[in-house]
């Protein structure tokens, strides 16, 4: 069973958010703070992270409606940690 | 092809490969014999060799051909290399849920799935927009930041004292959730939302002593809206809304439908933002096309025609900027949008401007306030305006 860490998850979040590391990721604000648009936003925000280099040799894909309880950031890692449960990895700190 | 015995090989490499301490270190040979013919090729060996000497090879190269290449491989190699700093890890411990927080190298609790994304269950909304895809989520929230809201503002019309009112409130119901056929390609398009609502949309002035001046219109109607996802954009919607119009004192009465479409991809900032512009900026831009339909019996305190049926087809394109998001916390935001229709029975034209100002007092968003300014032909009531507004708004 393949193993990933959630700090990997984390990271490659945080690098889909903030490309080039100059920009501040607060993992706890409102997440409108940092993807503005609303709920629809979100909602293509899921297929964004599937499309992103970062995760395509994981073959990431969340359903839009997996965002539906995305508050902050931090829940971002989250959905994606959920993801990679329900596709078979191990999660691992 | 040059062959050499696999026992010869592997002593000359004992004594060639001085990085590798001893020969326990060495991987099993057996899985480089890729055509199994017993020996290994001179191809074959090389790779070995490779192996020997850089170690990672061993764990990552799956495929034997002495690189790491190839999506599977970078990503194992990604995920191995990635490290996340002490910050991120005191932020990140309690993301797997309210569990024991594991020690490293040992497997968490899986993460607890939440609770259905998809919950029919009705949800009042207040927004300006009856059109406004978020309205129609299954958990809102009040963290949209898209300038739907109820405005009510007092100001003075010519001289009359007046309260003007733009906002719609409703109640989303009956929503449903697709996933993705299984087997269908990474970018193939599928229907991933339903949901209905029912909603009154009130628009327009109403004064205190004159009602020749009241200039309104109320929208009393049905919506349903489909979201698409995947194809050419990362989500689209379809609304359609069915509606009877009237106007604040009840006189007018006019019927008819409207539909909208409204595309989202990140990639272009369309109708959303992926990524902050800098640790200063953000911005996006927005594009919805709309038709709306209108037969009108009574025109009340609008300056439509008796009799007449309006077909109008445009859109609207807009703008949303988020300056000195570090220093205002994103609460701040300035937008502007030019919306066109074209009357295509009367040829009519109706265009109108808008820009504005908004700030939010609240953590929520729930609560802010805005000067609005818009120039232009409202095509519900076909009336003229020129107005400022400073408004109080809430939006649940």
């Amino acid at each position: 069973m393949p193993t990933i860490r959630m700090g990997t998850i984390a990271s490659l979040v945080r690098s889909v958010l903030d490309p080039t590391g100059t920009r501040s990721i607060e993992w706890d604000e409102p997440i409108a703070r940092t993807i503005p648009g609303g709920a629809a936003a979100l909602a293509a925000y899921a297929v964004y992270l599937n499309k992103a280099p970062q995760f395509a040799g994981y073959g990431l894909a969340l359903e839009p409606t997996d965002m539906a309880k995305v508050k902050r950031p931090r829940d971002l890692v989250k959905v994606v940690g959920n993801w990679f449960t329900g596709a078979g990895w191990t999660l691992t700190l | 092809m040059k062959r050499r015995h696999l026992l010869l090989n592997t002593a000359v490499l004992v004594l060639s490969a001085t990085s590798v301490a001893n020969a326990a270190d060495r991987p099993d040979p057996k899985p480089y014999d890729r055509d199994r013919d017993g020996v290994l090729s001179t191809a074959e060996l090389t790779v070995y060799r490779l192996h020997i000497a850089n170690p990672l090879l061993v764990t990552f190269d799956k495929d034997f051909n002495g690189r790491i290449e190839g999506e599977t491989e970078i990503a194992e190699l990604n995920l191995s290399l990635t490290r996340f700093d002490g910050d991120d890890t005191a932020q990140l411990a309690d993301v797997p849920g309210d569990g024991p927080i594991a020690v490293s190298s040992i497997p968490i609790l899986p993460v607890e799935a939440e609770a259905d994304p998809c919950d029919p269950a009705a949800q009042v909304f207040v927004r300006r927009d009856p059109m406004e895809v978020d309205a129609y989520s299954g958990d809102m929230g009040q963290e949209d930041e898209k300038g739907a809201s109820l405005a009510i503002s007092s100001e003075n019309v010519s001289g009359f004292d007046a309260t003007e009112i733009h906002g719609v409130v409703g109640v989303s119901f009956g929503r449903r959730c697709y996933t993705k056929p299984s087997g269908s390609a990474a970018d193939a398009l599928y229907l991933f939302s339903r949901s209905f609502a029912a909603s009154v949309q009130a628009d327009g002035v109403r004064t205190a002593d004159d009602p020749d001046k009241d200039k309104s219109s109320v929208r009393i109607g049905l919506q349903g809206q489909l979201g698409w996802a995947g194809g050419l954009f990362d989500t689209q919607y379809l609304t359609f809304a069915p509606y009877y119009m009237t106007d604040f004192r009840g006189q007018a009465s006019a019927y008819g439908a409207q539909a909208a479409w409204e595309p989202y991809l990140g990639r272009i900032r369309l109708n959303y933002s992926p990524i902050p512009i800098s640790k200063t900026f953000n911005a996006y831009w927005e594009f919805r096309a709309e038709a709306d339909w209108l037969h009108v019996d009574e025109v009340g305190r609008t300056d439509l025609d008796a009799g007449k049926d309006y077909a109008w087809l445009g859109g609207r394109l807009g703008a949303t900027l988020y300056p000195w998001r570090d220093l205002l916390d994103s609460r701040a935001k300035v937008y502007g949008s030019w919306t066109y229709h074209r009357d295509v029975n009367q040829g009519l034209d109706a265009r109108l401007y808008a820009v504005g100002a908004a700030y939010d007092l609240t953590d929520d968003g729930a609560l802010s306030v805005s000067i609005d300014y818009a120039d232009g032909l409202e095509r519900d009531k076909l009336i003229e305006v020129e107005r400022t507004t400073f408004s109080l708004n809430f939006k649940h």
